[in-house]
């Protein structure tokens, strides 16, 4: 056997030392990113040999050494890659440089379900590179039409409706917040995302609950292909994100951030003797995804959610016009979501998805000694089957909602229909008491899609949604207490990339808990009702290319009945009187237009987003007055060029100044030694006009197997001081406008890897 | 959840930028500074109650005010109601000084234009409770009795007062206070120290959920100057402020102080510096 192996070992020595070929072997990945990349063409000079790198990017060739050989790839989006091949047996690892970096790399291919013609949909591509939106999806998504500015942490308003209007959900399971702090930055890391999802007026029947739209996330597949990670901090922020295979059927992805914006801030609030942050501002997210495909056909996913948002300072002095509203503030905000799902395609005609959610939230609030402190245990059931039956295409859904929750409140019964000019806190009469409970509330629906052929320009649509509401109505059956929602839309294709749009429907929506609860509310308030009418016309005069211009344009109207508002009124209740507190005697009406432009080429994007609207609401004395949120005009010029590996961005807004109640004289409260406000006509003057310029430049360090971006944003780079609101003295006879955030400057870093 | 944020955006937007405007400790124009009730808490049994505001107006040197008085039972003030008695079935005009002005020159000479005027005697209508709940019963229901303060045929000043009626045995009663610690015309900082002489009560509500409860009365102060600055001039009791008049000093000040129990108990007192 020794001798057999000695043989081969000359043997082979004897052929290397006389062969007439190099063995050249390597991998071809792509710079930066490390991605492997198959089929590449590699060419070797000067005979034009060629040879294909396989599916993870790696190549061999047998190369005679009669040449000296040059090494040639020249891959479309990459720039051109040489190499002298100068020894024998070499083994390269070729790190390709594209041409054009995104602003972050993550590859993800969305898709879209286009059933719904009210939706508007960002993929994580599309809302990465949205200018002024910072890479934000949410950001991003307020940059559209229809989306009101929005002030006061009042997360996203659409058209012209109030914030309560607005579901938020991840994965279509409803999550409470989508914003930390109301506007801050999303609640999920934008690169675990992989598109959202924005319903107007006249949304399909999958969603219910909501009178204004939807915004929904939908979480992204983790990689299979390697393990990838971004961290990136800034002086608000930092963040981490770490996903890839676990074996050929399941991966995972694990994302965190926190926050130090609180830090920055309690070293401004050090300045002002009267404010102290005793914990500051921090909100805390984290996202895991874990996915399992055990065939083409089937895929489980578990997506965890967590997010808090937590602050707490103390206010020494008291506030001017409120002499005890003073001493510990604190409020938290919390949830947690764990959503199981299972997709499974039955073949061509026929899927369908399950998802169960579960967790809880958290909201607690507090001033000195008065609170208010929101438990609840969530669990939320969907379901959806889709077939094809001939030339409809039919989907039937589940959506309900489980609640246990606790509440315990020691709160002023706050003048809500207040103009926007609150009473001082210690006006209100105290509510103290602690309540717990269920509600489940039920929505079933169906929508049922027809178009005739492929060929057909119509496609019609439609669908209905029953949703029973457990908690409201009191004393009704169960039957009457169902709510009946037809919806239809209308699609006349001129063709591929040009067609006309409507879509009507009636929508429910519950009051909010502390307005329909036994103890501080009205157990027999009715649901928020309204109607909608949207009809539009989407143009892309790109037809496929990634060049040229695209436009929408609509117009909507929403008939808004059964609102809540605050009453005084001495009503019988159980056999004595009492103050009915909310009832539903407030209507509205919202209607406007819409239009967005949108031009790309390859160094240039341009997206203007235009919105006129009118928000009316007629209260419970027939008196019409404008809505808080009514902004006539919502002009948003969103532009960014590239240029080599920097991407400059600008943000210009334009939006007509928030409705504002005058406060026209003050009655003083001898008993709590406070002035309560005399308003003037509701809504009957505005702020000043906003406008405010934002600019941000990032660039790209590429490295062979990581990435390293900096960027610089400026929010309100000429520093303009747009009004928010007014601010008054003790006894409302001296005013002050008070002006929004100043220029603020953000530098951050992020590394990919 | 909004509702939320909304309301602490108004906090912090109110806590932030009022040095600009004039203060509220300072007394110069007319001013009520409290109403005084003889029985701030009252059973559902026609009772009469006497009011006796508490005024000052010492930039113009005590003018001739007419008064105006009209009660009725509270339209709901805690939930944004207008503060009107207007349209209310219990409402009731309110005949005050037999309908003469008030010289407040001649009356409050003495105490630098700042103190009490003529009071006022309200009768209360009966039954207010008969139909209410056991909430308020206990709660108790608030009968307005709404001042408007006029100057020259002008409204100067509107403002109310509270008399609870409810069915507890034990009713709210005033505080009372002592002197005000020793303070004196110079310009150096000054301690404000006030002697009270009685304890907070300790006072049954009815909670929502949990019945009836028990807890105790938090006394607040106000504290005015005519000259000068107060730091800190709205405090709880073991709180301290500090009065600084200006450097140049004025012929005579007038330091006063306002005591509330918070659920319509007051006492008053002043002080004045020469």
């Amino acid at each position: 056997m020794n001798i057999i192996k000695a043989l081969i070992f000359f043997l082979s020595l004897i052929s290397s030392s006389y062969t007439s070929a190099y063995t050249i072997r390597g991998q071809v990945k792509e710079m930066g990113t490390r991605k492997e990349l198959s089929g590449v063409k590699i060419f070797f000079l000067p005979l034009k040999t060629i040879v294909q790198t396989d599916i993870n990017g790696k190549f061999k060739i047998e190369l005679s050494d009669q040449q000296k050989w040059k090494l040639i790839i020249n891959l479309s989006g990459y720039k051109k890659y040489e190499k002298l091949i100068t020894s024998r047996n070499e083994k390269l690892d070729i790190y390709l440089e594209k041409i054009e970096y995104n602003l972050f790399e993550t590859t993800i291919i969305a898709k879209i379900d286009k059933r719904d013609p009210a939706k508007k949909s960002l993929t994580y591509a599309e809302f990465q590179t949205a200018p002024g939106a910072g890479g934000d999806p949410i950001k991003a998504v307020a940059n559209l039409p229809g989306i009101n500015r929005s002030a006061r942490g009042a997360n996203i308003i659409i058209q012209g409706g109030e914030p309560e209007d607005t579901q938020y959900s991840v994965n279509q399971q409803y999550i409470p917040i989508v914003f930390h702090f109301g506007g801050l930055t999303s609640v999920i890391m934008p690169e675990a995302i992989e598109s959202i999802d924005y319903l107007s007026a006249g949304f399909g029947p999958e969603y219910g609950r909501a009178l204004g739209g939807v915004i929904n996330l939908n979480t992204r597949s983790p990689r299979t292909d390697r393990y990838y990670g971004i961290g990136y901090l800034d002086i608000l922020n930092g963040g981490l994100l770490i996903e890839g295979p676990i074996n050929k059927k399941s991966s995972f992805l694990i994302s965190s951030r926190k926050s130090w914006v609180g830090e920055v801030l309690e070293q401004v609030a050090k300045k002002e003797d009267s404010f102290d942050f005793t914990v500051a501002p921090s909100y805390t997210d984290f996202t895991l995804i874990y996915e399992y495909r055990p065939s083409k056909n089937k895929k489980y996913s578990i997506t965890g959610l967590y997010s808090i948002d937590e602050l707490e300072f103390v206010l020494d002095k008291p506030i001017s016009n409120d002499p005890t509203t003073r001493g510990d503030f604190k409020t938290e905000t919390s949830f947690n979501r764990l959503i199981g799902r299972l997709d499974h395609n039955l073949g061509d005609d026929k899927k369908y998805f399950s998802s169960l959610a579960t967790g809880k939230n958290k909201l607690y609030f507090k001033i000195n000694d008065q609170y208010l402190d929101i438990n609840s245990t969530s669990f939320n059931f969907r379901f959806e089957y889709q077939i094809k039956l001939s030339n409809w295409y039919n989907y039937f859904g589940v959506d309900t909602t489980f609640d246990d929750y606790t509440v315990g409140v020691n709160l002023p019964s706050f003048d809500e229909d207040n103009g926007g000019v609150s009473n001082p806190f210690s006006v209100g009469g105290s509510n103290e008491g602690e309540i717990s409970g269920t509600t489940h509330n039920l929505g079933l629906y169906s929508r049922h899609t027809f178009q005739v052929d492929k060929q057909s320009p119509w496609i019609f649509s439609p669908g209905i949604r029953l949703d029973y509401y457990s908690d409201i109505q009191k004393d009704l059956s169960t039957f009457k207490k169902l709510s009946w929602q037809p919806r239809v839309s209308l699609k006349y294709m001129l063709n591929e990339f040009k067609f006309f749009k409507f879509s009507s429907g009636v929508y429910t929506q519950l009051p909010e808990e502390r307005q329909s609860n036994s103890l501080t509310g009205n157990p027999y308030l009715k649901p928020l009702r309204a109607e909608h009418l949207s009809f539009g016309y989407e143009n892309d005069f790109r037809k496929g290319s990634s060049t040229g211009f695209k436009l929408y344009s609509g117009i909507f109207y929403k008939k808004l009945d059964d609102l809540v508002n605050t009453s005084s009124d001495l009503i019988s209740r159980d056999g004595s009187l009492t103050i009915e507190q909310f009832e539903n005697e407030t209507s509205g009406e919202v209607y406007g237009g819409e239009l967005y432009l949108q031009y790309r080429n390859e160094a240039w994007s341009v997206n203007t987003s235009y919105t006129i609207a009118k928000s009316e609401k007629v209260d419970q004395y027939d008196d019409r007055q404008l809505s808080e949120f009514d902004q006539t005009h919502n002009l948003n010029i969103v532009t960014s060029y590239k240029y080599k590996r920097w991407l400059f961005s600008t943000r210009a807004r334009f939006v007509t100044g928030s409705p504002l109640t005058p406060v026209v004289g003050a009655v003083y409260d001898s008993d709590n030694d406070v002035y309560i406000p005399i308003r003037g006509d509701y809504f009957s003057e505005r702020n000043k006009d906003f406008i405010q310029f934002d600019f941000r430049v990032d660039y790209k360090w590429i490295y062979q197997s990581w990435i390293l971006s900096a960027y610089l944003d400026i929010q309100n780079v000429t520093n303009r001081e747009n009004s928010e609101g007014i601010n008054y003295n003790y006894d409302y006879s001296e005013q002050e406008v008070t002006s929004g955030a100043p220029i603020l400057p953000t530098f951050g870093l992020k590394g990919e890897f | 959840m909004n509702y939320i944020y909304y309301i602490i955006s108004i906090v912090l937007i109110i806590s932030c930028g009022d040095d600009n405007f004039k203060k509220y400790a300072k007394l110069d124009s007319f001013r009520v500074l409290a109403i005084i009730a003889d029985n701030p808490e009252v059973g559902d049994t026609n009772e009469t109650v006497i009011l006796t505001p508490i005024v000052s107006d010492i930039e113009n040197k005590g003018r001739v005010i007419t008064v105006t008085v009209v009660g009725c039972i509270d339209p709901g003030i805690s939930r944004g109601e207008e503060i009107s008695c207007d349209g209310e079935s219990s409402k009731q005009e309110i005949t005050y000084n037999n309908n003469n002005p008030v010289d407040l020159n001649s009356l409050l000479l003495a105490s630098y234009y700042t103190g009490a005027i003529p009071s006022v005697s309200i009768t209360l209508p009966s039954n207010i409770l008969s139909t209410r709940d056991e909430i308020d019963k206990i709660n108790g229901v608030d009968y307005l009795v709404l001042f408007t303060f006029s100057i020259d045929g002008e409204e100067v000043i509107n403002t109310f007062k509270r008399i609870t009626v409810s069915e507890n045995i034990s009713k709210n009663i005033n505080p009372t206070l002592g002197d005000i610690g020793a303070l004196e015309l110079k310009s150096n900082k000054q301690n404000m120290e006030l002697e009270v002489t009685s304890s907070p009560e300790t006072f049954i509500y009815y909670s929502l959920s949990e019945g009836q409860k028990t807890s105790t009365e938090k006394f607040y102060l106000s504290w005015f100057t005519s000259n000068g600055s107060i730091s800190n001039s709205q405090v709880y009791i073991d709180e301290s402020s500090v009065l600084q008049l200006d450097e140049s000093l004025p012929e005579k000040a007038i330091v006063t102080v306002v005591l509330r129990d918070g659920r319509g108990g007051v006492a008053f007192n002043s002080v004045l510096l020469e």
